[in-house]
């Protein structure tokens, strides 16, 4: 017999290799890795519901109704495949993965599998359909007045009140109203006909 | 009383491989090393349906075979607990897309298009911790339906 293989028995026999998993204390033998993908975590609060990752998913696992005035969000972890797109998309960081993985469960308690968020809709003042949702809106006046000069501030501001609140066919129809619709330019010039 | 206490403390697991990437057939594989000794509980791999209480299944059905996959649910004696490792198994997976069985040509989708299953774990693959909490699951399911079950009654 080697010494080698004297060794390798030897430290076979003195700890035990299994990691015990349901009955075993936890800091002592399960081994779960920081990065980890499991469970989804939403923090509702910060999700502005625009659907970017629901576009990006892969399978199909997030989607998004519509109804009424509420957009109803929802992840199906039968379908997920946990490859981590939707949250490298977020541009509010608000969806995360967390180290959750113990997700089995029997027909009766199939619910748990659907995680479900809600975001409230606005609706057109023209048309009345739903334009998308409020905190979308609020963003998106976040981040245009953020990025003018600071003397146009007060005028845009009070151009986005209206115009936030039109659907983009309706903003088209209210810009050939007032006269500001860039078709003027190619009329004056010549170079576009208008019919 | 005894039988109840045969369900519980050995149950027999048989696993149906229905056409997948064999990355959750690998994961139940090393749960059997021992590593994660789903052995201490009492679970031994048969190679027949017929001798098996608990049937898990993974990867998605493709549609030929179907045939082959309802004769050998068929062949597991009551009473008996299917289980769906994956989330091909249980729902498509990566195949899901759109629609699986309207838009793919070869394959069928969830198990439960084909057979009724007890337990979903889902995952890809699910981690053999994860495997192992849902045949602990389908244990307790097996216990409930063991007492209730009209085969065990004379």
């Amino acid at each position: 017999m080697s010494r080698a293989l004297i060794r390798e028995l030897v430290r076979g026999l003195l700890k035990p290799v299994t990691i015990g998993y349901p009955s075993a204390i936890p800091k002592k033998y399960s081994q779960v890795a920081e990065g980890l993908r499991g469970k989804h975590k939403v923090r509702e609060d910060v999700c502005t519901g625009c659907g970017a990752c629901v576009r990006r998913c892969s399978t199909g696992a997030l989607k998004f109704t519509d109804h009424e005035l509420k957009r109803i969000l929802s992840v199906s972890l039968k379908e997920c495949i946990f490859c981590y797109r939707c949250v490298e998309v977020c541009p509010e960081d608000a969806l995360s993965l967390s180290t959750d993985f113990e997700l089995a469960r029997t027909r009766d308690e199939e619910r748990d599998l659907e995680i479900e968020w809600i975001n409230e809709l606005s609706k057109c003042l023209n048309c009345g359909k739903p334009i998308t949702t409020l905190k979308q809106l609020e963003r998106i006046r976040e981040r245009i007045i953020g990025n003018i000069a600071p003397q146009a501030k007060g005028v845009i501001a009070e151009d986005l009140k209206v115009f936030l609140n039109y659907c983009p066919a309706c903003r088209k129809e209210l810009a050939y109203k007032l006269g500001f619709h860039p078709a003027k330019y190619y009329l004056v010039l010549g170079t576009r006909n208008v019919t | 009383m005894m039988r109840r206490r045969a369900f519980r403390y050995s149950p027999w697991i048989f696993h149906l491989h229905c056409g997948g990437c064999n990355g959750c057939d690998i994961e139940l594989l090393a749960t059997l090393t021992p590593r994660y000794d789903v052995e201490r509980l009492g679970i031994k791999l048969v190679s027949s349906p017929r001798h098996a209480d608990i049937l898990v299944v993974t990867g998605p059905m493709p549609k030929h075979i179907i045939p082959f996959a309802k004769r050998v649910y068929e062949q597991v004696p009551e009473p008996k607990v299917v289980v769906a490792v994956g989330s091909c198994a249980c729902s498509g997976g990566v195949f899901a897309g759109i629609d699986v069985s309207e838009k793919n040509y070869a394959l069928v989708g969830p198990i439960d298009k084909v057979f009724p299953v007890d337990v979903y774990v889902p995952g890809c693959p699910p981690k053999p911790e994860a495997i192992i909490q849902g045949i602990a699951k389908a244990i307790q399911v097996l216990s409930t339906k063991a007492v209730s079950s009209k085969s065990l009654r004379r």
